[in-house]
């Protein structure tokens, strides 16, 4: 189903559900690993995802049609993701205990990465990143979103996602050429 | 430019190569439509839905207070003073003027007074006995007149 006739349902009362529905499946996959690739954890995930689709269905009616609607849930997803590091962030204290380190740790536990030693090291050489340019290179890199439409995401000019993403790729050789 | 070329990391894979629970993209659809769709519909706080719950629960506080009050007060004030102790609250003189005023007052009422306490009435009201002999001989005469 067409983004255009999920909305167009969603405003009747009789096919809302379906409508909604149908707009779980198409996303739901697109939103969950958005999520993952910033939480880590399938847990966090898991909760953040249904969260990112609780939001949905609340505003859905409010939905203005100014942007398109996979980057509208892109958008609702990506504050969710960043919310949640930034209150994971401030009930650490000490810096040894860093989020960096407890997303690492969880990396290397058998029941999170399918056993493949080139994207444990890609994850790795992430979580070094700040947030919004791991963002940025998740969406340009692993999702293949348009500059254009990750600019429509964060709110962030084109130019300066090319920066972002350009400066993400030189820490990640770097830390893979170092490792 | 090419992106892997940019990297110079050829053998990096698009796929981040998370592990996820079987089945798993079966069943959120499901769990996310019970937290949604199915779930049932809030009761939405309207102002008018407030308002009315909130004289409702003023209404209630209020009637707990008068009773909080009518009790206390029970306990601190006498429902039934003695009617010595009103009587002692008055001043004589006023009792004496509302029976100077008192239109109505008949001599029967003034002999009745004396069985409660005759000397103090007497007193009060300036009255002396022979008047009321006097008076009273008279009424019966006017009785006796009035039967013939």
């Amino acid at each position: 189903m067409e983004d255009k006739e999920i909305l167009e349902k969603f405003q009747h009362p009789d096919s809302r559900n379906l409508a909604f529905n149908q707009l779980v499946r198409k996303y739901q996959q697109k939103v969950y690993w958005h999520v993952r690739k910033m939480v880590i954890d399938h847990d966090d995930a898991d909760d953040l995802t249904q969260e990112v689709f609780v939001k949905v269905w609340t505003n859905l009616e409010n939905f203005r049609k100014d942007s398109q609607l996979y980057t509208w849930i892109y958008r609702i997803a990506t504050n969710e993701c960043l919310n949640f590091l930034s209150a994971k962030k401030k009930r650490f204290f000490l810096p040894i205990h860093d989020v960096a380190a407890e997303l690492t740790q969880k990396l290397e536990s058998t029941d999170t990465l399918s056993g493949d030693e080139v994207q444990l090291k890609l994850q790795k050489a992430l979580l070094r990143l700040p947030d919004k340019q791991r963002l940025v290179f998740n969406m340009k890199y692993f999702d293949d979103l348009k500059y254009e439409e990750i600019s429509e995401i964060l709110g962030t000019s084109v130019g300066a996602l090319k920066a972002s993403y350009h400066i993400a790729v030189k820490k990640i050789e770097e830390y893979l050429k170092k490792d | 430019m090419d992106r892997k070329k940019e990297l110079d990391m050829a053998d990096l894979p698009k796929d981040p190569g998370f592990k996820v629970p079987e089945h798993y993209f079966d069943t959120l659809p499901t769990r996310i439509m019970q937290r949604t769709a199915y779930a049932a519909p809030a009761r939405s706080a309207s102002p008018v839905a407030w308002f009315w719950q909130f004289r409702t629960a003023v209404a209630g506080a209020s009637l707990g207070l008068v009773f909080a009050v009518s009790f206390l007060a029970t306990q601190y004030f006498d429902a039934n003073p003695s009617t010595d102790a009103v009587m002692a609250q008055i001043s004589q003189q006023d009792i004496l003027q509302y029976l100077v005023n008192h239109e109505e007052l008949e001599t029967a009422d003034l002999a009745e007074v004396p069985a409660v306490k005759p000397n103090q009435s007497l007193e009060f009201l300036d009255v002396r006995r022979t008047d009321l002999n006097e008076t009273h001989t008279q009424e019966l005469l006017e009785e006796e007149y009035d039967y013939r």
